[in-house]
């Protein structure tokens, strides 16, 4: 494989459907980075990724994985792809030491030890069948298959959706592992901000189906705030550097994008930093601009 | 391709278990009644009920009963694939849409093996307790329901596939093909039967029947048929069988490799 910069480069993705379209996507996936794939439902996360995974025919535009087109390369590139879904997608009469059979018959790098490492990391028993684990059992056991196959690149559509806190801790922490290696790259959607939060080097948000932002996280942080103001102070900002702000009865909270010539133009003003979650939330409102 | 042979296999052992154990009840039953009627009490019943017990068991336990397991198997791991999202897993995999349907179909042809293997035990057990000799026709009929049923499954997998897994409307296309094809067939031998008499100057009596004489000169006739294909045909039954089969697995990548839309 050649060498390349971004894991996955998508360029103009658009799909459409009747009352939903896929619209004009671009952003690349860095090598070695996590990226977060922010959205609130139905936000067209899940129609990317299952783009990006050729289940879906996109309408147009390219994607590019480890540099190479991902139909015309397609059993190459899903060598070192590794999926985890929102949902269980192995049959739930089978248990892992058949899914461990079955998969180390398919991928060449197939570890069994690894993955049973895995099963006894994540207390999974072999013998169960997959029906009756939890929620959480099968999640890890997504990834144990995941992470068992030296697959340089996961993409993972909600896979810490419905999960405890103690749970998702624990498979963040095995993610960071996984990205120890400089070769490795996630793509995980979610719209549980705070895990982002926490592991992505890069976000992505979009809404309706529209791309809003793309970059490094420090980045996008840095350069978001909430101006924290009276009524009357908010009718003195220039809207034009307003996302969008919540009103309500004790003042305004308005986020803008440009936190450093903001500061500047409205000195003395209260800037607080903004979390992912407050400006996936202010974006989603930008068409009302005003909302409480 | 093997790992998802080694799937399929997994899938079906439970169901293969119990579906041997039916089978092995059955043909146990199968073994007793004939010896009922050879030496008990079955044999004391009026002649046309023992000819009829011993009819079905003939036929139906070496042509049918495994051949029921071996459909009831498949159709199940279809089944387990679309209700466990496995489809949707499986285009993640590094493997082709040919090695996925041709796995399938390879796990499908074992189990048609495995099933034609028994139904000759079974037909040869019957041959010793019934004392009859080989009929090399039963060779032509084990096989050729055999095969037909590795196409009806072969159907039933482009079905699926074609729907991307909408069970239910691709069973209703299935039922309404299956009930065409049975409909269409049944009319259509009516039809044949009818002109068959009415070419000879055969007219129906007064409660609406055919002359026995008629009747005899259509099973002379039917006779006449099955061993011009037996003896001159015989060949064309595998050829069309085969080329279903071809033509399903065809289609069945092509239905694979249409992405949803």
């Amino acid at each position: 494989m050649a060498e390349y910069a971004n894991a996955i480069e998508i360029k103009g993705l658009t799909k459409k459907y009747d009352g939903f379209t896929l619209d004009d996507m671009s952003f690349n996936v860095p090598k070695g980075s996590i990226m977060g794939f922010v959205g609130q439902n139905g936000a067209g996360k899940s129609t990317t990724i299952n783009t990006i995974l050729n289940i879906i025919k996109p309408d147009s535009g390219t994607i590019n994985i480890f540099g190479l087109d991902h139909i015309k390369d397609e059993l190459r590139i899903k060598k070192d792809i590794s999926a985890v879904f929102d949902e269980l997608p192995f049959h739930e009469e089978l248990n892992a030491r058949q899914l461990d059979k079955v998969l180390r018959n398919i991928f060449d790098n197939w570890s069994s030890e690894t993955f049973n490492g895995y099963l006894d990391r994540f207390a999974l028993p072999s013998k169960k069948k997959f029906a009756k684990f939890s929620k959480g059992m099968k999640m890890k056991l997504q990834i144990a298959a995941a992470l068992s196959h030296d697959a340089k690149l996961m993409i993972m559509d909600e896979a810490t959706t419905g999960l405890d806190p103690v749970v998702r801790n624990e498979i963040l922490d095995i993610f960071l592992e996984f990205l120890q290696d400089e070769d490795h790259s996630i793509l995980m959607s979610s719209h549980i901000t705070s895990d982002l939060e926490k592991i992505a080097d890069s976000v992505t948000f979009i809404d309706k189906g529209k791309l809003l932002l793309t970059g490094y996280k420090d980045d996008i942080l840095a350069d978001h705030g909430i101006i924290k103001c009276t009524k009357n102070d908010y009718a003195n900002l220039d809207k034009n550097d307003i996302i969008s702000a919540r009103i309500t009865d004790f003042g305004a909270e308005a986020m803008i994008s440009n936190r450093a010539a903001c500061e500047k133009k409205y000195s003395g003003a209260v800037i607080d930093s903004a979390t992912l979650e407050e400006i996936m939330l202010y974006y989603v409102n930008r068409e009302k601009k005003e909302w409480s | 391709m093997k790992g998802i042979m080694f799937k399929e296999f997994f899938l079906s052992k439970k169901f293969t278990v119990f579906g041997l154990a039916t089978y092995l009840i059955a043909f146990t039953m199968f073994v007793l009644v004939k010896l009922s009627i050879l030496y008990g009490n079955i044999g004391k019943l009026p002649p046309k009920t023992v000819a009829t017990a011993e009819s079905v068991l003939y036929y139906v336990m070496p042509l049918s009963l495994a051949l029921v397991l071996y459909v009831s198997v498949m159709t199940n791991n279809t089944k387990h694939d679309i209700t466990s999202k496995w489809n949707r897993y499986a285009y993640t995999l590094p493997l082709s849409e040919k090695q996925i349907i041709g796995a399938s179909y390879l796990y499908n042809a074992v189990g048609f093996c495995a099933v034609t293997i028994i139904n000759f035990i079974v037909y040869f057990i019957a041959l010793a307790l019934y004392g009859d000799k080989f009929d090399y026709r039963m060779l032509f009929i084990i096989m050729g329901i055999g095969a037909l049923c590795f196409v009806v499954l072969g159907l039933n997998k482009l079905f699926m596939l074609i729907f991307k897994g909408n069970t239910s409307r691709s069973r209703t296309v299935l039922c309404c093909i299956y009930m065409g094809l049975y409909f269409g067939i049944g009319l259509g031998v009516g039809q044949y039967i009818t002109h068959f008499f009415e070419s000879r100057g055969y007219e129906l009596d007064d409660q609406d029947n055919w002359p026995p004489e008629a009747s005899a000169e259509f099973e002379k006739h039917i006779a006449k048929i099955v061993e011009t294909v037996k003896d001159n045909l015989w060949w064309s039954v595998p050829i069309i069988l085969i080329t279903l089969g071809v033509i399903f697995f065809t289609l069945s990548v092509k239905a694979l490799k249409r992405r949803e839309n």
